[in-house]
């Protein structure tokens, strides 16, 4: 029978051998590790040390004291921000935009990638993409403005539903209308430059399997499904699973630049939600902190649980 | 083996390298600059004080557009800008930001113990659960309790108006001064219209009545279609049109006395009018259907465009503003616009806008050590002077504008401006004050640009009639400045709320009354009773 001190030293020198094994690869591919270790700092300055911030969610910040020194309010600000209005809204638009997002918006790449797979003529298959992909260049401070141009009282829209004999209508102030314009032109802005990843994987796809479906009397729709579809499922599955873990951010960028007070209701997300109250109202960096926190808390949730599904039930390899 | 060694301490040097870069500034007192700021001014230098025995002094101050001055031609010729410095022995680091980032941008260098020397910001009225943290956290610098040696900021910190400001017993900022009234804000919240436009319709004098005032603007889109009938500058200024039903709203941060109990004026059923009118003015097409979504000043650019008959907000002494009435406007003179009284509320009284008297704040970084703050606050003080009003305003007396009887009258040639010829002056010129009540009191140059002329007299001579005419609306500042724990805390976005009320097609009041009942969960309750607890205290009634 072992002693306990020769189960120590076991277990030690296992450690030392493992730990020695490790430093010996690492020394072995050394330009490698050099070649990753910018983007580690990056993540790790950028990322993980500003993390300790999150302590804040159970402090009051101190402006003085700073992060570490503020006192602990334990969960003070958790039972402020659920007992305000405004975050249950928030919190019931960031799930409801990004579900919207997940259903409306993901699928569109998917089959732009399909059609312009289908265009004949490459010339062809790369100006339509060029004028899918421009959109993503512009920036939504610019576009918001575009869009306002168009569904303004004066706007394009109106100018259309005068011509028919329509009343105007004031799209932008309309909570379902504003939504309606929301996942409109992020397809508009995205789908271009997100089915990238879906061409190359089709563009991966042996030519040969086409010619053999094609012989054994396929038509384009059959090969489409028996051949482009397979390959372009497994992107889907990863795309999809981080489109889950990315559920509780609502598109900051885009909302901010284009909401307004009149669809708050609808459109104001966690993110909007926790800038505005973090700079322009006066609740404090804790009450923020602890909004950005169960996000956090959410998203990591969603991205596990959908990863667990994908590989599940879908067959997929997650990630 | 000594290769690793090297590559994990070149990786440690950079991560630490990184880390260092990124941390903050040290909390040691800042201690006076080393370079000599008269080296830095190239005036000739009439201007000097005992300051300049003294230690240089580096001073950074944080102020909206600051950088664009300093980057401008001809900075570095600024004459006024430079006996400045001189006069003080101070040399000024600009630290810019923008109207656009000006607040956030004060809170992440507070945050992170970054602040500026000398930075303006509106904490005190507007956040002020804020600026308590900030004056009892140690963030900003409390103002000495003898304020004997700075005589400009003595006779400001002595005013009624600005005594709820103090942080147990003390001052913590210098309140940058619009005018040196609450009631002469009566133009800031101005009604411009086309009085051509105005009287084509068959409309020759101010309307009487709101009812007047509707078919005025129904009978002007008639003969403009597809023109705006009120367009309005932000979102604030539609609170404009509750001065003839209740005249506290017009200020949303007011408090009213209502059956012997203070209440937010947006909480008081006296709102309910106003509500309905606005809502009526929406729906039936006489307010821009726009005014929601459009960004700042969109409203009175409209106005200018010849593109609205009304705009709530907007103003004709910038030569700009005029230059784009008439490009836009051809044959039309400037004099075709406006100013309107407004109609008379139900006591038979007009009544104006009110606000105190200074509109943000100036604070100081509680990092500077004393030498450095007096030396500021001397800056401070003398840019609150009359004397440093006419020279950011008219410029050097006999080399920019000359006196005429009691009119200042302007002396630049050609296309020459203050901007062009004073860049830093011209964006320095507001750090402490408006200057807003010299040109009230009719001290400012009479504009070269005739138009620009003719409105500043006009301006005048309607700031004067409606101050004759008119009531300031009735509202009690120690209440609205009243400072309780959930009166700071009571967060709730009253025109964003109204914006919505207006918008949406149930029954207004009835919304209305819902969206304040919603503010009972934000702690409203409690803020009224503290506020009342506290006025009864003090026997404010």
């Amino acid at each position: 029978m072992e002693t306990d001190t020769e189960l120590k030293l076991q277990s030690s020198m296992t450690l030392r051998q493992t730990g020695n094994r490790l430093w010996k690869e690492i020394v072995k591919h050394k330009y490698l590790y050099i070649l990753v270790a910018p983007v580690v700092i990056f993540y790790i300055v950028f990322t993980y040390i500003p993390m300790y911030g999150i302590v804040l969610a159970f402090k009051e910040f101190d402006y003085s004291k700073g992060i570490l020194g503020s006192p602990w309010n334990n969960f003070q600000n958790f039972n402020e921000v659920f007992a305000n209005p405004d975050f249950r809204v928030a919190f019931r638009n960031t799930l409801l935009i990004s579900l919207g997002r997940l259903i409306i918006e993901f699928p569109v790449p998917i089959v732009l990638a399909l059609l312009l797979n289908e265009i004949s003529k490459g010339r062809m298959t790369r100006i339509f993409q060029t004028v899918f992909t421009f959109p993503h260049f512009i920036s939504w401070v610019v576009l918001s403005g575009i869009v306002v141009g168009i569904f303004n009282d004066q706007g394009l829209y109106n100018q259309i539903l005068t011509v028919l004999g329509i009343e105007k209508t004031s799209v932008l102030t309309d909570g379902p209308g504003f939504t309606a314009v929301l996942f409109l032109s992020n397809i508009w802005k995205e789908a271009g430059w997100s089915c990238i990843l879906y061409l190359a994987a089709i563009a991966g796809i042996n030519p040969e399997l086409y010619e053999a479906a094609s012989v054994d009397g396929a038509n384009r729709f059959q090969q489409m499904k028996a051949i482009t579809w397979p390959v372009l499922k497994s992107t889907a599955a990863v795309l999809l699973i981080l489109a889950v873990g990315n559920i509780m951010n609502g598109g900051f960028d885009q909302i901010f630049n284009m909401y307004n007070p009149a669809v708050y209701d609808y459109a104001d997300i966690l993110d909007t939600y926790v800038y505005r109250s973090a700079f322009t109202d006066a609740t404090g960096f804790g009450f923020s902190t602890t909004v950005g926190l169960l996000k956090s808390v959410i998203n990591f949730a969603l991205l596990f649980g959908a990863n667990y599904l994908v590989k599940t039930i879908g067959k997929e390899e997650g990630l | 083996m000594r290769k690793g060694k090297t590559i994990v301490m070149a990786v440690s040097l950079i991560l630490a390298a990184v880390i260092a870069g990124c941390s903050s500034n040290s909390n040691e007192p800042k201690e006076p600059a080393a370079s000599n700021a008269a080296e830095n001014s190239n005036s000739g230098g009439e201007a000097s004080t005992n300051n300049e025995a003294a230690a240089p002094v580096e001073l950074s101050v944080s102020l909206m557009g600051i950088q664009d001055g300093f980057d401008a031609q001809g900075a570095k010729e600024d004459k006024i800008f430079n006996d400045l410095q001189k006069k003080f022995n101070v040399t000024i680091k600009p630290v810019q930001v923008t109207w656009n980032d000006w607040q956030e941008k004060a809170k992440v260098w507070a945050a992170s113990g970054q602040l500026p020397d000398i930075f303006p910001n509106a904490i005190a009225v507007e956040n002020p659960a804020l600026y308590a943290s900030w004056a009892k956290q140690g963030v900003i610098k409390a103002l000495p309790d003898d304020l004997s040696k700075y005589p400009n900021l003595a006779r400001i910190m002595e005013l009624p108006s600005i005594q709820p400001l103090k942080v147990d017993g003390k001052f913590y900022t210098v309140p940058r001064m619009t005018y040196n009234d609450s009631s002469d804000w009566i133009l800031d919240r101005p009604i411009l219209y086309r009085k051509d436009w105005a009287a084509q319709a068959g409309f020759t004098s101010e309307p009487q009545s709101f009812d007047e005032f509707v078919a005025m603007v129904k009978a002007v889109q008639k003969q403009h279609p597809g023109t705006v009938g009120i367009a309005i500058m932000n979102k604030d200024y539609l609170n404009t049109l509750f001065l003839p039903t209740f005249p506290e709203m017009s200020n949303k941060k007011s408090w009213t006395n209502e059956n012997g109990k203070w209440v937010p004026s947006f909480a008081s059923s006296k709102i309910n009018d106003g509500i309905k009118q606005l809502r009526q003015l929406y729906t039936e097409g006489l307010l821009d259907k726009d005014f929601a979504i459009q960004k700042e000043a969109d409203g009175f650019t409209k106005f200018m465009n010849g593109q609205a008959f009304i705009s709530l907000g907007g103003t004709f002494t910038n030569p700009a503003n005029v230059e784009t009435f008439n490009k836009a406007n051809p044959g039309v003179n400037i004099a075709s616009v406006g100013l309107m009284n407004i109609w008379p509320a139900a006591d038979g009284n007009r009544y104006t806008f009110v606000e105190t008297p200074f509109w943000s704040e100036t604070y100081f970084s509680n990092k500077l050590d004393d030498e450095t703050f007096d030396r500021a606050l001397q800056l401070i003080d003398y840019m609150s002077s009359e004397e440093y009003s006419a020279l950011a305003v008219n410029g050097i007396l006999d080399t920019d504008y000359k006196m005429e009887g009691d009119k200042a009258v302007s002396l630049l040639k050609g296309d020459e401006t203050l901007q062009k010829k004073y860049p830093v002056n011209s964006a320095i010129g507001f750090l402490a004050q408006w200057n807003g009540a010299f040109g009230k009191a009719g001290k400012a140059v009479v504009n070269p640009n005739p138009d620009v002329a003719a409105w500043q007299a006009y301006d005048h001579d309607m700031f004067v009639k409606f101050k004759q005419e008119d009531k300031p609306a009735p509202i009690n500042f120690d209440i609205m400045l009243m400072s309780t724990p959930a009166k700071d805390k009571l967060v709730v976005n009253v025109m964003d709320d109204l914006i919505k009320v207006i918008l949406e097609k149930g029954d207004p009041v009835e919304m209305w009354n819902a969206t304040v009942k919603g503010y009972d969960a934000k702690g409203l309750q409690e803020a009224i009773a503290e506020v009342n607890a506290k006025a009864a205290e003090l026997g404010i009634k």
